[in-house]
């Protein structure tokens, strides 16, 4: 509760008469500040009871007109406040519009006194794909002497999808690539539908093989050779350390990324091929989702990457524990400050003595500070990236697509876990966002962030020069035509293959 | 914070100043005119003036203080005790008069009621059996906790109060202390 500027002037009178008592000796004047102290007192009283009143027959909804929208796309939201009984508060509400949505986030609603609803619509949008989390509206009233904000409503949930292409820029060195992504000629012949040649019917060949058409025009039974599609594996290996939560809110790396995980997630559907996902976090794999082409296998996957948030920012983080089944674990920061402090095995070891204790209080309080890291389905504590490699190749040996949705911030392991990733003849696909574009714009001139983003080149170029792998930037294209232009004879910088 | 409708004249947006409430406050203010102008003299005339013009512009509150200063300067010296005492209760009158207008107009004169008594009542002795100096600041102490204590009862009502409890420290009789 706010005193008003009103309010203030009371309670200024009220000392005012105290001194003024006490300095004239006038005990007498003592009782105009009791006076005045019960009449400011007596109206505050009416305002919480009015407030609370308020809060019970007062509904608040915020509601967008659908649940799923494409970035950029423009989505209603209807904001309404229904009154069972006119209340005599004035107040303003101000939407729980999410960070990262555009449009009208500053609108403001007012609520006269006397009004038995007020509902209108509000046009937002959101650059950048992701789930998107309204916060309670808050509804500020007042009476003309104090002022109280309260939160309420409903929170709903907005399901972002991946922005246009004109909006997300995926290429190297500024310019625009798309993700090599498609269907994948084997080069051999044999059942399928696309047609590879036509050849001279030998004995042994099966007659449903014999092109008619051909036979006719030539005269003599020829064969329709097909070429075999052959499905790819693909396992999406997505970094969600804290690293990747650099950006403005809804616009962080994590965002861009999941945005290009989610274009890679519909392709792999549209082409059935099998589809796996690996998430790791600041100690470990957070998620293992084998490649599958299941029914529901994409929408789990898609669904596992809406949900992402990074670790050690969020201290309220879903993991999986096994296929199937998630938890959500809640921790501190006192027991994130202990995990990160102590090694895995120093906390496996206090983990272990503390369960070997009698349950007592002292035990059960200090258990779940060292048995958090359990939620982990794997725990690594030195290059999670590489386990995550380890991981997602292990026991699937093939020649899949490993596609590395990361930033780079931890090169040497990044180029390590890419060269284990292709070490059994498979293909890496890595999607990298440089760092340089989503730090604070702080100090830094704009030729110190030309700088910087140029040696992210450089490392993006030595590992999209690697056999079998291709590497990407993944940016927001505002910001990098920012930061090219400052260079007016910006270098052409190595390109790859347009697929 | 946008501009509010509630003006100087009236109290809050939850007192309705109806005619029946204006005619009756001015009365009193009249009344307590007529009262200190009769006990001070000119002296008192014009306080009585002054208070019924600030009344009038400013509302409730300036009439008070300035009908207090007025008494303290010109009736308290030559009028005794009675007089002094019969002098407040104009305004005293203009504290529970709007009440007949607010929402929920019998708790909130219920409330205004109970906290004129009870912080007045508190006041008088206090007045009696302390020194001035000690008097003034406890009544104005006990005003700033019962003004805390309506904004914690707020807190609670919206469910806004953050759960102290889960950093105190608890004592469970055994010499185990756990923080919860």
């Amino acid at each position: 509760m706010n005193p008003t500027t009103r309010a203030w002037a009371v309670i200024g009178m009220v000392v005012f008469l105290a001194i003024f008592a006490v300095v004239l000796a006038q005990p007498v004047v003592v009782v105009g500040s009791v006076l005045l102290g019960v009449w400011l007192l007596s109206r505050q009283y009416l305002f919480v009871r009015s407030v609370s009143q308020f809060k019970e027959t007062v509904t608040v909804h915020q509601q967008p007109e659908r649940a799923v929208a494409y970035a950029e796309e423009t989505v209603a939201i209807s904001i309404a406040v229904s009154k069972e009984v006119p209340t005599r508060l004035e107040g303003d509400l101000s939407p729980g519009f999410p960070p990262g949505a555009t449009g009208e986030t500053d609108r403001m609603l007012s609520l006269p006194a006397g009004s038995e609803g007020i509902e209108t619509t509000v046009k937002l949008s959101w650059p950048v794909a992701g789930r998107h989390q309204f916060d309670k509206a808050t509804v500020t009233l007042t009476d003309g002497l104090f002022s109280q904000s309260v939160p309420m409503g409903e929170q709903p949930t907005m399901t972002v999808e991946q922005r246009g292409p004109d909006q997300l820029h995926v290429g190297q060195g500024g310019n625009v690539r798309s993700i090599v992504y498609g269907e994948h000629a084997t080069d051999r012949t044999g059942p399928g539908i696309e047609p590879a040649e036509l050849r001279a019917y030998v004995p042994g060949d099966a007659a449903e093989q014999i092109d008619w058409n051909a036979t006719a025009r030539l005269n003599e039974p020829y064969i329709r050779e097909f070429e075999i599609k052959s499905d790819r594996q693909t396992v999406l290996l997505f970094d969600h350390r804290a690293s990747l939560d650099e950006g403005p809110p809804g616009e962080s790396k994590l965002d861009y990324l999941r945005a290009a995980g989610l274009a890679i997630t519909e392709y792999a559907a549209s082409l059935d091929d099998p589809l796996g996902l690996v998430t790791v976090g600041e100690s470990g794999l957070t998620r293992d989702i084998s490649p599958s082409t299941r029914a529901d296998q994409y929408e789990t996957v898609r669904e596992a990457l809406l949900s992402l948030t990074p670790t050690g920012v969020d201290e309220t983080m879903e993991v999986s524990l096994d296929e199937g089944s998630t938890a959500t674990h809640s921790s501190t920061s006192v027991a994130t400050k202990a995990n990160a402090a102590l090694p895995l095995q120093e906390r496996q070891r206090i983990s272990t003595l503390l369960a070997q204790q009698e349950p007592n209080a002292f035990t059960e309080t200090l258990a779940p500070f060292f048995t958090r890291q359990s939620k982990y389905i794997q725990q690594i504590d030195d290059q999670p990236l590489l386990g995550a490699v380890k991981a997602a190749t292990y026991n699937r040996p093939g020649h899949g697509l490993t596609v590395f949705c990361t930033d780079d911030s931890n090169r040497v392991e990044l180029v390590e876990a890419v060269r284990r990733a292709t070490h059994d003849g498979g293909t890496v696909l890595v999607l990298l966002t440089p760092s340089a574009l989503f730090a604070p714009a702080t100090a830094r001139t704009a030729e110190e962030l030309y700088r910087s983003y140029l040696n992210f080149e450089e490392f993006r170029q030595e590992l999209d020069n690697r056999e079998a792998v291709t590497a990407l930037e993944i940016a927001p294209k505002e910001r990098l035509e920012t930061v090219l232009a400052t260079n007016q004879a910006r270098p052409r910088m190595q390109g790859g293959e347009q697929a | 914070m946008r501009s509010i409708k509630a003006t100087a004249r009236d109290e809050s947006t939850l007192i309705t100043q109806t005619a029946v409430v204006q005619i009756l406050s001015g009365l009193l203010v009249l009344g307590f005119g007529v009262m200190v102008a009769y006990l001070g003299g000119i002296g008192g005339l014009l306080t009585g003036v002054v208070v019924l013009g600030l009344w009038f512009v400013f509302g409730t509150p300036a009439a008070i203080a300035s009908g207090t200063v007025g008494i303290g300067i010109f009736v308290s010296p030559t009028g005794g005790v009675l007089w002094t005492a019969l002098a407040f209760v104009p305004l005293c009158g203009l504290l529970v008069t709007p009440t007949l207008t607010a929402f929920e107009p019998r708790r909130f004169m219920a409330g205004t009621g109970l906290l004129l008594v009870g912080i007045g009542g508190a006041s008088m002795l206090a007045l009696q059996f302390l020194p001035l100096w000690l008097a003034a600041s406890g009544i104005l102490a006990v005003l700033g906790l019962s003004g805390y204590a309506l904004h914690r009862l707020l807190l609670l009502n919206l469910g806004l109060l953050t759960d102290d409890a889960e950093t105190a420290t608890e004592y469970h009789g055994d010499e185990t202390l756990t923080t919860s």
